[in-house]
């Protein structure tokens, strides 16, 4: 306030000390323009007058760690404990008497045989799951893509491709596939194995069991002007993928559940084994 | 002979060589010169005084001299209320007072935004310009600076933009954003923006590319929404989990069992107590 009535008020001390002489009325020298007394060599006088030189701090007494959210703890916390409420983790799922006994079931066999009989606790359980059941408890990653502009059709010639392939070999086949999918896919897939080491799987053995393409919604639509009058819509597609990728544990399932199907099947008969349907005579009836 | 002219005009039939104008070649001039043709004529009298500021009463002495009629616009004494004028000038700039009719309506609160711009390339260190509310005409800019500031504004000239066209999504036609009013003064001292420093301006563009980042992620569609949000040193950049694969089924059948066995579990330990206190 002071400093803004001080400009306010019209200074006269500078005027008074000058005589009034008035130039020669041919020469229009610029000095006439420079009697503003509040100058300071500079138009704005005091406004922008450069303030004394700050006096240097003294750092060594106060010495503050700078924050930043790489080593902010308690963001950091906070976005662990969001990230863990979205993770789907079988815990979450299933109770932990069938998570213990399945996983007792698989150290003793290697990989889990359904309707056996394990100890766990000093007792012994028979574990009869079904086929769903298995899915959940078998170790496993989903993978989900970001939005990619693509079709369906297109994503899926790539998809049959690598479907059921081992995870590392399908990466391969996908680098050198010139298609735009293949690239998306092969991302995702990188972005598989990089999980399923965080989640102590054998890398190497990681198989796809399904990979599927489905719309990602908000497709944009302009109109497809033709001839004649008419006109139709081009729409512009958008997908993503999702895979699961499945451990070694799996395979091994499978096959042994095919191979005690094929045990237990019965020998194959390649004629009926039922009594003839017409009468047996003894001789020709021709 | 005037009597065959008539008849030749009455006549409707090409004419022939025989009755052409009889012209010599020499005296055809092709492709007339445009200028230089015209008639070469003395300077003006008026024009002959260049080195006074007020010219008016000399150039009437010498049109009286020549003996010639002085032209109505120097027959005035406009030069001596010029002279008049730019001695008031030079002495109310001399004395620190203003060189103009300063406003008499008060104004305590001024509402308007008044903003100093930085200069153009065609700016010279004298003049300085303004975005100044559109309803302020040039005498309200002269005053408001030689009050606020005490800035003699020697010269205020305007530039009113035009306002640019806008399409929006949810429009059917474009239409005009506002106009903006600026003003350029000429002052009597040179000021040169102060530079800005290079921290600053890196500061700047760093949080404008982040802040781009953040608010195309949020308007991510579909699964563009599970990208994970980059800029401001990984601030909003929530660590990526594994994720099992549990059917959206198996998901709500699966909550519900867990959340069953926990309720048994605690309630088994509660009756456990109650059963240990009472003796059971």
């Amino acid at each position: 306030m002071n400093r803004l009535t001080s400009l306010l008020i019209r200074p006269s001390g500078l005027a008074r000390g000058l005589a009034i002489r008035p130039a020669p009325f041919t020469v229009i020298s610029s000095n006439i323009h420079t009697s503003s007394p509040r100058q300071n060599g500079n138009v704005f006088g005091e406004l922008t007058k450069k303030e004394s030189e700050p006096v240097p701090v003294e750092e060594d007494v106060v010495q503050e760690t700078e924050v930043t959210p790489k080593n902010d703890t308690t963001l950091q916390e906070y976005h662990m404990k969001e990230a863990l409420e979205r993770q789907y983790k079988i815990d979450k799922y299933v109770t932990p008497l069938k998570k213990a006994l399945f996983d007792a079931n698989v150290a003793e066999n290697g990989f889990f045989k359904n309707n056996q009989i394990v100890e766990h606790n000093g007792s012994k359980y028979k574990l009869l799951l079904t086929e769903e059941e298995i899915d959940i408890l078998e170790p496993s990653v989903y993978l989900k893509s970001f939005r990619i502009k693509s079709s369906m059709k297109k994503a899926t010639q790539v998809n049959r491709f690598v479907r059921g392939y081992n995870v590392k070999t399908a990466i391969n086949q996908l680098h050198f596939n010139p298609k735009k999918m293949s690239t998306e896919l092969e991302k995702l897939l990188k972005k598989g194995l990089q999980q399923s080491r965080e989640l102590g799987l054998d890398e190497d053995t990681m198989y796809i069991q399904s990979l599927w393409v489905g719309s990602d919604g908000e497709w944009v639509k302009r109109p497809d002007i033709k001839g004649r009058g008419r006109c139709g819509i081009i729409e512009h597609p958008y997908v993503h993928l999702r895979a699961i990728l499945r451990s070694n544990q799996t395979k091994l399932r499978k096959e042994w559940e095919a191979a005690q199907k094929k045990l237990q099947a019965k020998p194959r008969m390649f004629l009926n084994n039922d009594p003839l349907n017409f009468k047996v005579r003894p001789y020709y009836k021709w | 002979m005037f009597l065959s002219n008539i008849w030749k005009r009455a006549l409707h039939y090409k004419q022939t060589p025989k009755s052409y104008p009889k012209i010599n070649v020499k005296d055809v001039v092709l492709d007339k010169p445009r200028v230089g043709f015209r008639k070469e004529r003395e300077p003006l009298i008026s024009q002959s005084v260049t080195d006074t500021l007020f010219p008016n009463t000399e150039i009437k002495k010498r049109y009286i001299e020549a003996g010639k009629p002085v032209p109505i616009k120097y027959r005035s004494n406009s030069d001596a209320i010029a002279r008049r004028n730019y001695e008031k000038y030079q002495e109310e700039v001399m004395t620190g007072q203003p060189h103009f009719r300063v406003g008499e309506n008060k104004i305590y609160f001024p509402s308007g935004r008044i903003c100093l711009l930085r200069p153009n390339a065609k700016h010279t260190p004298y003049q300085a310009k303004f975005l100044v509310p559109k309803s302020m005409n040039k005498m309200d800019l002269r005053d408001y600076l030689w009050n606020v500031y005490g800035l003699r504004a020697l010269n205020v000239t305007v530039q009113l933009l035009h306002g640019r066209f806008q399409r929006d999504a949810f429009a059917y036609a474009r239409y005009r954003l506002p106009q903006y009013k600026k003003m350029t003064v000429d002052m009597a001292e040179p000021f040169i923006w102060p530079e800005v420093s290079p921290e600053l301006v890196e500061q700047a563009e760093n949080d404008y590319r982040n802040e781009v980042k953040v608010i195309e992620l949020k308007n991510g569609r579909g699964s563009d929404l599970l990208k994970p949000i980059e800029g401001f040193d990984g601030m909003y950049a929530s660590p990526e989990l594994p994720d099992a694969f549990v059917s959206r089924k198996w998901r709500k059948q699966g909550e519900t069992d867990v959340q069953k066995h926990t309720a048994q579990v605690e309630e088994k330990t509660e009756k456990d107590l109650v059963g240990k206190f009472l003796g059971l």
